[in-house]
């Protein structure tokens, strides 16, 4: 039986002491009360327009008690139970409003969390001139209500877990239900329900537990801010994990070509859209062979190159006191730099820094003999070209030093080497039983539709073929003669 | 876990397609020509065309090897036969792999690097196709499909823009000496045929489609026109041409405008050759993890022991003309011809020892099949479960990886 000062001092104890901790005592009915909740996470109005005033102004409050304040109060939700203070301090914790009854045998359970969250608006890294403009925001019932919004379905399921030990922060799996694979669901569950880590802070961090290789520099997870991104991909039989606290949704399984794809694809053309593609294709190729290549025409296989190229070049890097290698690393290092800086510093300055960088930086160097105007031509078209796939920033900026680190020692050869074993490297991953590179190793053939070739939406009738999904069509096929 | 091999080793046959253009592709054009046109002068084509006939006839054998799941079956009824004929085709595979590496390496040092050390491409050239091999045949396979495009797309830019002074009259005469001097002189060729054997270990995945049907076809034909082509360009200068995949591009309508257009077949050149010597190693490296087990271990030791090889040998060029030696060459010829040959022989027996296997228990089940009431046509797993129930004295073949030769 609740002793009602006794148990409010434990629960103190629990919290050791926190200020924030919130304790309201009232008297209802003749029985002594208090309602425990942490300061800023409970929805304060709510609390006292649906549970406290109606609670003093009842005439008896007796048990049974679960019964009685379901009689007696406004509130809509399941009023939980627990037998022990250490329980119900858990989900204090969460944002939960306990409720102590004095003489009762259980402890009640309020769920009134609110949180302030920014408004829903277009996320900054996925602007879009065409489609929905909306972006997930860090609170996960938001986020589930704006997929929601986009798959009106009862089959849309959604699981919910919480992983960490002090964060204990909510992780819901979505999918599809009858779309989705179901050993994607469960392995996906499983190496989530596997996680023991002290908090979870963004979804990259769930990211990392859901990839096949550990250590690849490559990202194994697909991950968007968008709802219309996430709704395509979890109708084309992927399902999605969203964390509370992060407006970045992950979706699996993942396979390379999905960064090359981008909502404006589907929106737009198909025919402009191909196109738009294999720039972007060519983007991602030049910001990570283009240095390296540069550096091995230049040192060794400047037989190669046109004459008129040759001798403008000669002309250009006549007098320079680096090794086109070291040159090259030094215009790099310094894009790196400036990238970097301007990512940080304050967006008012973020103009001036680029007048800095751009002219004061790469002209004065240009002109003092320290670089080549080709070499900062080539960073800065490799610089240009990265933002052409952005979520292979990171992994691109990689590549590009290692090629060129390659390219400086072995030339072409290097570059040839170095690539080979990428490819390898990448084609040797399978994560959900989705090969990293499909639909173009293991070449799919029904979905190279949606590769660098984008048809429009009423040629694709099936579902990817890339990963496992278990109902293929999205629109009627019709039968052929032999079917009928 | 041995039969584990097969099904680890599964690729479409589209993939299987591209592979065998590769593999089939990349010596008989960069280094052979070159060598036959010292070896015997103007009979290029017609060595071309026999080793190719050659190639295709292996590969028949090849691919029915592969149909017929040759080495599951020969790996479970005719285990130590197998053995002894793998230990062979590891010889033969390591002397090919060596001789070849050798071909790739000096060629690269003599056509990129002349100033850097002989060790260094040795070495860092191993990289790759190590890695690719380790990896397995559906990674590499993979890899091969991502990079045949490019290679297509640069080889269909050589040929369709090639601007060379091309007379076909340099094909005249077709034989310039007489049939026994012509396969006296076929002796030194032995290196080169069997080019598709480390494809023995595969598993195919069928399709509607007959892209292997159609890959041979094409790829052979390729060779022969591309030798067609280059006698029609360099005549009786092909001995100073040392790898006529490199040299064509050169000849090209853009080749004033874009530069010197080398890059456009050394890249092709270079894809090809890392994508089949990895094709050969990983071959070696299936033999050895059926022979000693540990993959890992096995794959390290031989690597390292063939670079060990390498560095230490006179010159690189001195391994190359190694190939070109009677005993050397015949040792290919009869271990490319008739090995898989033996292979095969040992599967169809094996088949034929599984297919006895098979029918055995049926016959010796029929008498309890009578008896059964209803008859009906009874599935093996209602016949182990009556056994099981009557305890009656039949015993049927106990499954094992092995099966034993009786």
């Amino acid at each position: 039986m609740i002793q009602i000062e006794q148990t409010l001092e434990e629960m103190k104890s629990i919290f050791l002491g926190s200020s924030d901790l919130f304790v309201r005592k009232l008297v209802s009915g003749g029985t002594s009360l208090a309602f425990v909740f942490l300061d800023g996470l409970t929805d304060k109005d709510l609390l006292e327009r649906d549970i406290l005033r109606p609670l003093l102004q009842a005439k008896e409050f007796a048990p049974p008690y679960a019964e009685t304040l379901r009689q007696t109060t406004f509130f809509s939700e399941e009023i939980k139970q627990y037998d022990t203070a250490e329980e119900i301090c858990t989900n204090i914790a969460q944002g939960d409003i306990a409720l102590v009854i004095d003489g009762a045998e259980k402890f009640y359970l309020f769920s009134l969390r609110k949180y302030n969250t920014r408004s829903i608006v277009e996320p900054p890294s996925e602007s879009v001139s065409r489609g929905p403009r909306e972006g997930f925001i860090e609170d996960m019932k938001t986020n589930v209500s704006l997929i929601r919004r986009k798959i009106r379905s009862p089959k849309l399921v959604v699981d919910t877990v919480k992983v960490g030990k002090y964060s204990s922060t909510p992780i819901s799996i979505c999918y599809i239900n009858g779309v989705v694979d179901d050993n994607i669901v469960s392995k996906v569950k499983e190496r989530i329900s596997k996680i023991d880590i002290d908090g979870i802070i963004d979804s990259d961090y769930i990211a990392r537990f859901l990839e096949e290789r550990k250590f690849s520099i490559f990202s194994q997870v697909a991950a968007s801010e968008k709802p219309d991104i996430i709704a395509a991909k979890m109708l084309e039989g992927r399902l999605c994990v969203i964390v509370d606290g992060s407006p970045v949704v992950l979706t699996l399984p993942y396979a390379l070509v999905e960064d090359l794809q981008d909502s404006y694809d589907y929106y737009n053309n198909s025919w402009r859209s191909s196109m738009v593609r294999a720039i972007r294709l060519m983007g991602g190729l030049l910001t990570v062979l283009l240095p390296g290549a540069y550096v091995a025409l230049q040192s060794y296989h400047y037989q190669m190159l046109p004459l008129k190229f040759l001798l403008t070049l000669l002309s250009s890097i006549k007098g320079l006191p680096f090794t086109p290698e070291i040159e090259m690393l030094i215009v790099l290092v310094l894009f790196e730099i400036l990238s970097q800086a301007s990512i940080r510093m304050p967006r008012l300055m973020g103009v001036s820094l680029s007048i800095v960088g751009a002219i004061v930086l790469g002209d004065t160097a240009v002109k003092a003999g320290i670089i080549s105007s080709p070499a900062v031509l080539v960073t800065a078209l490799s610089a240009i070209g990265i933002f052409c796939i952005p979520d292979q920033v990171a992994q691109m900026s990689i590549l590009r030093f290692a090629f060129l680190c390659v390219s400086a020692v072995l030339g072409l050869y290097g570059i040839l080497f170095c690539l080979i074993i990428l490819v390898c490297y990448l084609a040797s991953i399978n994560g959900y039983g989705t090969p990293f590179l499909a639909p173009f190793a293991p070449v799919i053939v029904p979905d190279l539709k949606d590769s660098i070739i984008v048809d429009s939406v009423i040629g694709m009738k099936k579902r990817p073929f890339s990963f496992p999904n278990k109902n293929r069509n999205r629109q009627p096929v019709e039968k052929t003669e032999n079917e009928k | 876990m041995k039969n584990n091999i097969l099904q680890k080793n599964e690729i479409y046959n589209r993939q299987f397609a591209v592979l065998i253009f590769f593999s089939a592709l990349i010596f008989k054009l960069s280094r052979l020509p070159r060598l036959v046109s010292v070896t015997i002068g103007n009979m290029v084509l017609m060595v071309e065309l026999v080793l190719c006939i050659i190639d295709i006839l292996l590969f028949i054998l090849i691919y029915y090897y592969i149909s017929i799941n040759g080495f599951e079956l020969s790996q479970k009824n005719c285990p130590i036969a197998l053995k002894i004929l793998l230990v062979l085709l590891l010889i033969i595979f390591t002397g090919k792999f060596i001789l070849y590496y050798s071909s790739g390496a000096t060629f690269i040092i003599s056509s990129l690097f002349r100033s850097i050390a002989p060790y260094i491409i040795i070495v860092t050239f191993i990289l790759p196709i190590f890695y690719l091999a380790y990896k397995g045949i559906v990674s590499i396979a993979r890899t091969a499909e991502i990079f045949f495009i490019l290679v297509i797309a640069l080889l269909f830019f050589d040929y369709t823009f090639l601007h060379g002074e091309m007379d076909f009259d340099r094909l005249k005469p077709l034989f310039t000496m007489s049939v026994g001097d012509f396969t006296v002189n076929m002796n030194s060729f032995g290196l080169w045929i069997g080019d598709l054997l480390p494809f023995l270990f595969i598993k195919m995945k069928k399709h509607k489609f007959p892209y292997v049907a159609l890959a041979v076809p094409v790829t052979y034909g390729f060779i022969i026109l591309n030798i067609i082509i280059s006698i029609a360009i360099f005549g009786g200068a092909l001995f100073l041409i040392e790898n006529i995949l490199v040299i064509i591009p050169t000849f090209n309508e853009f080749a004033s405008t874009l530069g010197k257009l080398e890059w456009a077949g050394l890249i092709p050149w270079f894809i090809m050759i890392v994508i089949y010597l990895s094709c050969l190693l990983w071959g070696c490296f299936e033999i050895g993890e059926f022979l000693f087990r540990k993959r890992t271990v096995f794959a390290g030791i031989y690597v390292g022991a063939i670079i060990i090889f390498l560095l230490s040998v006179k010159s690189m060029q001195y391994v190359i003309n190694m190939a070109t030696t009677q005993f050397v060459s015949i040792a290919f010829w009869c271990g490319n011809s008739i090995l898989p040959l033996a292979l095969l022989l040992v599967a169809i027996i094996s088949k034929r020892k599984n297919e006895k296997q098979k029918i055995m228990p049926e016959k010796e089940n029929a008498p309890i099949l009578l008896n059964a009431p209803g008859k009906h046509e009874v599935t093996s797993s209602e016949i182990q479960e009556k056994n099981s129930v009557n305890s009656t004295t039949i015993v049927l073949p106990a499954p094992s990886n092995h099966g034993g030769e009786k």
